[in-house]
């Protein structure tokens, strides 16, 4: 199991189609992973999960992945929510 | 933790707000309770329960009517310099000018409603212990199945949402898909909903989003039901041994809740609305008081007996 908490730097902010990315790069991965912000622990890899999340920009959100591929979904991850341009 | 937001409050509550500038999304309580801040006003601070909401009545407003401008800076300054989520006039009093100008200051909203202060303390204190009850979210399709609560989880891509649907279409009604909100309201009663950002949508893979509640109009929809039975849905592993009489319940815990469990293996061809009907139609007969499992069991029993009986006369 690998936690890593990132913050939300994203310069173009969030909406639903990087969502839809964000679940897409998720299922790529046979790790379980899980997104958490200060109120709310949803699946990763299911799109109503992550649209309910509502994450703010500069908000603090825990990754965490448990499975053989996990080290590479982390860092996927992470690097999604810090890019810089799309 | 859970938090509720002040503009869901204000909502709810149909609160004005005297101080607009602050933005009311940005405004979060975290605790249940409410204080009237009379003795506050007096200028006693000790044990101030400063991140409560405050309310201030009849009482408050016509004390801080009698005090002096030079009193109203001082005693203002030092109760709005705590962190308050807000303060609330009730019965339609409006504060002086000074302490919403204190109020703007700290960052504090100032907030009116017509309500009579103990009426509107108490509808507070029980919505924001709703609100704020322990809370988790978990992966999985509430549905309510004959006023039955069933929440059917399972690995993702398994058939909830296909399951969900199909109940549905079956005249059933949909509380939530994919993520449910579990609030633990009592000892007994977990409530679940829908994040109200996905609220009346399913996702079907391959169709995408679809709306519940304009394709199969409002009675196909719920906004909240207790969470009574779960079914686990997972890929059927022959090895493993599945409940084939259902004496005895098994039982999932949410937020230290237990709640009845049925593990259903899965294989192509099973039609899981159906199930899922019958294991609903069945919890309701138990509650009921009729379990079909123990007269079955009190047949055969009663059949082994029976001739033993016969031999002894």
């Amino acid at each position: 199991m690998l936690k890593k908490s990132v913050r939300i730097s994203r310069a173009d902010g969030l909406e639903a189609r990087s969502f839809a990315k964000l679940v897409q790069v998720a299922s790529k991965y046979d790790s379980k992973i899980y997104m958490e912000t200060e109120t709310k622990r949803v699946n990763a890899k299911s799109i109503m999960g992550m649209m309910s999340l509502e994450p703010e920009k500069d908000e603090t959100i825990i990754i965490s992945a448990e499975g053989a591929d996990e080290a590479e979904a982390v860092s996927e991850i992470e690097g999604f929510f810090t890019a810089v341009k799309n | 933790m859970s938090v509720v937001r002040l503009n869901e409050l204000m909502e709810k509550q149909r609160l004005t707000n005297l101080t607009p500038e602050i933005d009311p999304r940005r405004v979060k309580i975290r605790q249940p309770d409410i204080n009237r801040p009379a003795i506050q006003l007096t200028g006693y601070f000790e044990h101030f329960a400063g991140e409560r909401l405050q309310i201030c009545g009849l009482v408050e407003h016509a004390y801080m009517e009698s005090l002096s401008e030079e009193r109203k800076q001082e005693i203002y300054s030092h109760l709005l310099s705590f962190s308050i989520p807000a303060v609330i006039f009730c019965r339609n009093l409006e504060p002086d000018e000074t302490f919403v100008k204190i109020a703007r200051e700290n960052n504090v909203c100032v907030l009116i409603t017509r309500q009579a202060t103990s009426s509107f303390m108490a509808e507070v204190i029980r919505w924001l212990n709703v609100r704020l009850a322990p809370f988790i979210t978990v992966h999985g399709v509430l549905v309510d199945v004959y006023g039955i609560g069933l929440l059917i989880t399972g690995e993702s891509g398994i058939g909830k949402s296909e399951a969900a649907l199909e109940l549905i279409k079956r005249g059933h009604r949909l509380v939530s898909d994919d993520v449910v909100e579990i609030r633990r309201v009592s000892e007994e009663t977990l409530i679940g909903t829908a994040p109200e950002i996905t609220k009346h949508f399913i996702e079907l893979r391959g169709i995408g989003i679809i709306n519940v509640k304009s394709l199969f109009g409002v009675s196909s929809v719920r906004d909240t039901q207790n969470i009574d039975l779960v079914i686990e849905l997972e890929d059927w592993d022959k090895d493993k041994e599945y409940d084939r009489l259902g004496v005895a319940d098994n039982y999932k815990e949410y937020l230290g809740n237990k709640v009845v469990c049925h593990k259903l293996p899965i294989r192509p061809g099973r039609n899981l609305a159906i199930i899922c009907e019958a294991a609903a139609a069945n919890h309701r007969q138990k509650l009921m008081g009729y379990n079909a499992a123990e007269e079955l069991y009190e047949r055969v029993n009663a059949k082994w007996q029976g001739p033993q009986d016969l031999d002894e006369d």
